[in-house]
């Protein structure tokens, strides 16, 4: 098709829109040749009719969205067919309708000239209406296809690339210039779709619409741009060793003074494309990964993707590459890490912890992995191997009589809302023959606050169960105080690492003593975790804590260790 | 087939491609063919020839050829060509004669 890029790229609404009734403009003077077109067409199109050129610019004024082809004959008078054809090409909304022009059988030279004009095929009169109707459903159909396209190139919101579209050209792009550096910045607008929930989707869309054009203002350089999916946009841009200050913040800043009915801030994520084989789809999800840096961040709005953030990422990939097998496999260990009592100076019980040690990865602390298992779920796979790893150690230490103590294990709040918690212990409790007493639970005090309804039902059975519950890292989340009350638990933890020279600082002194007052008054156990000093310890027994934990007692030992201590008691 | 058709094919019509063109549609055929009866082109062109304005009388020619030709007229298309060819390449020598064949084949199927 000649002049593909009109087609393509003009009024891509317009051409969605040609599928319905399609029209076919017949522009002939002679009326006998009109009756015979039309009657040759009329059957399958709607047909318009116009005697000259003339005629035919003001029928197309009215029905141009319709129109799918024109038929156009070249001698008439009023106006000729080569001057509606330059007339036609002209107008941004006609020039992407294929003409077909209308020629004798001895003017070749007409062929020529029509189609050097702009016509995209030419039929010769005597009419054969088979090859009439045959020509003009095959552009009918080439445009359609052309308007398909433009689905598949554009993005129908925004304008944008479509992402299939941008994968496309990047690709091309970066072979065709292996010489040249280009970055890729990915945008993410913060909590879009809160903004779709409180103005609705017309806003929704109207927000996305202006951030385009925002970004293609501010990046005026960009090679293409796309909206990637619902708010997530990306741009590939020449390379730049350091952008300037203020360059990341110039795009919300316009944003913000044309949309009125809520405050935008847009992340942006930098990453420098390098040549290391990897396809276009990695480099664009390295730029969309890094923004997760600053998520949330009010004071940075921009971050670069670099060698330690893609190891973070290679590991956690790593990590959820091998987690399964290492479950199997028995690469999780439990330790235990014993409770004393300050007064006795005592063991009173111990915390199960569990550690990972990889072939690959080596020994690995909790801090490592746990974030991730939570956030992908298989928390719950290993809290439910850690739970029977200890109802095992605690059925083995009375089979054998050896002096038991409670064993308290970490519930994390993903396990509270992937299973049901309660049911599930007492099944396990019940299969190893022990007591409830035996496992003590721990949970976290965010998890409370995050959804205080759902917890404090499911604690308040766990509690009429027999279970007992600690609060883990009392102090660190949102609790209020009047919410203390609500909430179902027996004994608070609290970690004394957050307070490291409690001792010299008075103020924080006073909030320990009166944590320790309260939890007296509800009647609630106290222990200390995260004890390293003698100091330490000697004040907390003189404030009136139950227990303490922590490196100046015990470190976390493993199953076997902590077995040999219970046995020497 | 109609009256029409015969009278046509009499003529020396190739009626079975014009009636092909109009989809088997004689009525509109036979609509066609009296709208050319009365198609000024043919005073037209005899006038002009006659005034020596040629341009004109090429358009005329031209107009009429096409239309002869959709209905499959061959006499009177014959007649027509061979002017149009003339006052295209402006031998104008003979085309007096030429025009007059063209009125002569028009009172034919005029009379049909």
């Amino acid at each position: 098709m000649r002049d593909g890029n009109s087609i393509i790229e003009n009024n891509y609404e317009a051409q969605m829109k040609g599928a319905t009734v399609s029209k076919i403009l017949i522009v002939e003077d002679s009326p006998i040749n009109r009756q015979i077109l039309k009657k040759i067409l009329d059957d399958s199109y709607e047909i318009l009719e116009a005697g000259n050129g003339q005629e035919a610019l003001d029928v197309l004024a009215e029905n141009w969205e319709d129109v799918a082809v024109i038929l156009l004959d070249l001698m008439m008078p009023v106006m000729d067919g080569y001057t509606f054809l330059a007339k036609a090409k002209e107008q941004k909304n006609y020039a992407s309708i294929p003409v077909i022009v209308t020629t004798s059988s001895d003017s070749e030279k007409d062929e020529v000239k029509a189609l050097s004009s702009g016509a995209t095929d030419f039929i010769r009169k005597p009419y054969h209406w088979q090859i009439v109707k045959h020509r003009v459903k095959s552009i009918i159909t080439l445009r359609e296809t052309a308007a398909m396209f433009n689905l598949i190139k554009y993005d129908q919101l925004t304008g944008l690339s479509s992402k299939e579209y941008f994968y496309k050209m990047m690709d091309e792009t970066l072979r065709e210039h292996p010489d040249r550096e280009y970055d890729l910045i990915s945008c993410d607008i913060e909590n879009f779709s809160i903004i779709n929930d409180t103005f609705g989707y017309d806003t929704g869309n109207d927000l996305l619409k202006l951030v385009a054009g925002v970004l293609t203002e501010c990046f005026s350089d960009y090679l293409y741009c796309a909206r990637l999916n619902s708010d997530i946009f990306i741009l590939l841009v020449p390379h730049q060793e350091r952008y300037p200050d203020g360059y990341f913040q110039l795009p919300v800043d316009k944003t913000n003074e044309r949309f009125k009915p809520s405050r935008i801030q847009i992340d942006f994520g930098v990453y420098h494309v390098v040549d290391d084989g990897s396809t276009v789809h990695v480099s664009c999800n390295r730029a969309l990964s890094v923004i997760e840096k600053i998520k949330g961040n009010f004071a940075k709005n921009v971050t670069y993707y670099d060698e330690d953030f893609k190891k973070s990422k290679d590991f956690a990939h790593k990590i959820t590459a091998t987690m399964e097998k290492a479950l199997h496999e028995g690469e999780f260990l439990v330790y235990y890490q014993p409770k004393y009592s300050l007064a006795t100076e005592e063991i009173a019980g111990a915390e199960a912890l569990v550690r990972w040690i990889s072939p690959e990865e080596g020994f690995m602390n909790p801090g490592m992995f746990i974030p991730l298992f939570e956030k992908n779920g298989f928390i719950t796979e290993l809290d439910k191997y850690v739970w029977e790893s200890v109802c095992k150690f605690q059925r083995k230490a009375k089979d054998e009589g050896v002096q038991t103590y409670p064993i308290s294990v970490n519930v994390s709040r993903t396990d509270l809302y992937n299973l049901d918690v309660p049911a599930f212990m007492t099944e396990l409790i019940k299969k190893y023959d022990l007591e409830p007493e035996d496992l003590h639970l721990e949970v976290t005090e965010s998890a409370y606050s995050e959804h205080p309804e759902m917890i404090i039902e499911i604690t308040n059975r766990l509690t009429d169960l027999g279970f007992v519950l600690e609060m883990d890292d009392f102090g660190t989340g949102y609790s209020s105080l009047n919410m203390l009350s609500d909430m179902t638990f027996d004994i608070l933890k609290l970690d004394m690492r957050f307070a490291q020279n409690h001792m010299e600082n008075k103020r924080q002194n006073e909030v320990l003593a009166f944590i320790l007052e309260l939890a007296k008054r509800m009647d609630l156990g106290v222990i200390a975790e995260g004890v390293e000093t003698k100091e330490q310890a000697e004040n907390l027994r003189f404030m009136g804590s139950d227990l303490a934990q922590g490196f100046y007692f015990a470190k976390p030992m493993p199953e076997k260790d902590f077995w040999e201590l219970l046995k020497n008691l | 087939m109609g009256v029409f058709i015969d009278k046509l094919e009499a003529y020396g019509a190739d009626t079975e491609v014009g009636l092909a063109r109009f989809a088997g549609d004689e009525g509109l055929y036979e609509r066609c063919f009296y709208m050319l009866i009365d198609d000024e082109n043919f005073a037209t062109l005899q006038e002009a020839v006659a005034a020596k304005k040629y341009d004109e009388a090429f358009s005329a020619a031209h107009a009429l050829k096409g239309v002869v030709g959709n209905l499959e007229l061959a006499p009177l298309y014959q007649a027509v060509s061979v002017a149009v060819e003339s006052l295209r390449a402006s031998k104008l020598d003979n085309i007096e004669a030429e025009v007059a064949k063209v009125a002569e084949e028009y009172e034919k199927i005029k009379a049909l």
